[in-house]
């Protein structure tokens, strides 16, 4: 554990976060809506810190199960399971737009062209947003999730406000459409559930359930398919993984969320609802704790020589449990457990052997580049072309 | 073996519909889960006990009580944070500390 300058209490051992994460709710709690200038000192000012208060991952039960509950509904293993013939669909448009610049010799952005377009096809999808209109949604989303950060500088908040503005801006618009012409979509479903009965869904929750899916919905994603492309770049001899079955498939996709977290560490306080011992520290009541899920993830006690990929960790497993019995901590623990988790597994089990089996010969073309920043582990960049040589 | 889903607990995660799909689903309102099994057939009751441990706010409770079923004790169904039976290796929990003062 660590006490950082900012008075954040930091756990960085598997065991520590698991413990917290588990115990969210109960031992620790989110900031009440009076006590949100305390714990974000810039939220009265700030659009984005004011949004994200009202996001679920900040509230605790009785309002956090109802509002999860809301949403539930679109996430539910057979939901996601029927998604998966349109993202299979999409994985391989997006495989066909770019083999002919590959095929002639060029470098393709990855990142771009396919990472983080398949995530925000996929969301274009779920919300019933025309895809012109998430493209230029989606431009802004990097400022905005960087803003969030604790360690945020003021014309990055500043920043990541415009950015809220305009979204908040065109999901107001958004909300009007979908109650004149509700169609099968999440939006539509929340709006009808909003006007049934606004202490079901408030007007300052609708709208940050919406910021707040945009926002843990696609960078996330597409930072993971990008870390998974690159360990089948760098580990050839792993690749056999994505040749196989479903279960082998499986164990890839986990070492890959295992070993590259793509949220380093939580956004959201976890506040001590008193004074907590852990490891002989005191934690003191009202304390803001974060958890390094992406220390927690390479904690050797945990994870044997966790630096290695090793896609064997999670052969035959539980999805998110190793075969030792630890759980992977990319997608949380406790109440927050993300609501997308299958979405985004689905996502990358449908993608890794397409783009195997499609580019065999696939390699950098140069060195990726990775957007600087302390809390997400993202690429604002990923050049890949096709080898001559390589026999696959 | 019984298994039992807290409706109130559950987080709807879906986390134990993916592993176990024949023993648990998801209600379709509101992805809040239910066992879809009177009784727990022998051979699903390590895979059984394992999605209790592994559920992320532990609201399955495993319930050993079958007539000639000696494998466990009741007692240690219950649906805590303690070191659940069925894992390949323990564990997944904080040892030495209980986490309060």
């Amino acid at each position: 554990m660590h006490r950082a300058a900012s008075g954040l209490f930091l756990l960085s051992r598997h065991a520590d976060i698991y413990w917290a994460l588990t115990a969210t709710g109960d031992a620790f709690r989110g900031p009440a809506p009076g006590e949100l200038a305390r714990y974000f000192p810039r939220a009265a000012t700030s659009l984005s810190l004011n949004l994200m208060a009202s996001t679920i991952a900040m509230k605790d039960p009785p309002t956090h199960t109802r509002l999860r509950r809301l949403i539930s509904r679109d996430f539910t293993m057979r939901q996601i399971d029927n998604l998966r013939p349109s993202i299979a669909r999409i994985v391989a448009a997006r495989l066909d737009g770019m083999a002919p610049a590959l095929e002639r010799g060029e470098a393709v952005d990855l990142h771009r062209e396919f990472a983080l377009a398949l995530p925000m096809l996929v969301f274009a999808e779920l919300f019933g947003l025309p895809q012109d209109d998430m493209f230029g949604l989606a431009a802004g989303i990097g400022a905005i999730v960087e803003g969030l950060s604790p360690h945020a500088s003021d014309p990055q908040l500043a920043a990541a406000d415009a950015g809220s503005a305009r979204v908040q801006a065109y999901f107001g618009d958004l909300i009007q459409r979908k109650r004149t012409d509700p169609r099968h979509d999440i939006v539509s479903m929340l709006v009808g559930a909003h006007d049934d009965d606004a202490d079901t869904l408030s007007d300052a929750e609708l709208i940050s359930m919406l910021w707040g899916m945009l926002l843990g919905g696609f960078t996330t994603t597409a930072a993971a398919i990008d870390h998974a492309v690159l360990a089948m770049l760098a580990y050839p001899e792993q690749r056999h993984w994505l040749q196989g079955d479903a279960v082998e498939v499986k164990a890839f996709v986990e070492e890959v969320l295992r070993r590259d977290a793509p949220v380093l560490f939580s956004a959201t306080p976890r506040i001590a609802q008193r004074d907590i011992e852990l490891g002989g520290v005191v934690i003191p009541k009202n304390a803001d704790v974060r958890v390094l899920i992406a220390a927690g993830n390479r904690d050797p006690d945990a994870f044997a020589d966790p630096d290695r990929f090793d896609a064997v960790r999670f052969y035959g497993t539980n999805p998110g449990m190793s075969t030792d019995g630890k759980i992977m901590l990319s997608f949380g623990h406790g109440i927050h457990f993300c609501p997308g988790a299958q979405l985004a597994r689905m996502q990358l089990a449908e993608s890794l052997p397409r783009i195997q089996a499609r580019f065999p010969t696939l390699a950098l073309a140069e060195q990726p580049t990775r957007e600087p920043s302390a809390f997400l582990r993202t690429f604002l960049a990923l050049p890949v072309r096709l080898n001559a040589q390589a026999g696959g | 073996m019984r298994v039992v889903v807290d409706q109130d607990l559950c987080g709807t995660t879906g986390q134990c519909v993916l592993t176990l799909p024949g023993t648990f689903r998801q209600r379709e309102p509101d992805g809040v889960a239910e066992v879809c099994v009177a009784t727990v057939p022998q051979a699903l009751h390590v895979a059984v006990r394992l999605a209790a441990s592994q559920c992320p706010v532990a609201a399955i409770r495993v319930i050993e009580s079958d007539a000639g079923d000696d494998e466990r004790a009741s007692a240690d169904a219950a649906p805590s944070r303690r070191n659940p039976s069925g894992m390949p290796r323990k564990t997944n929990n904080p040892e030495g500390h209980d986490g309060t003062v």
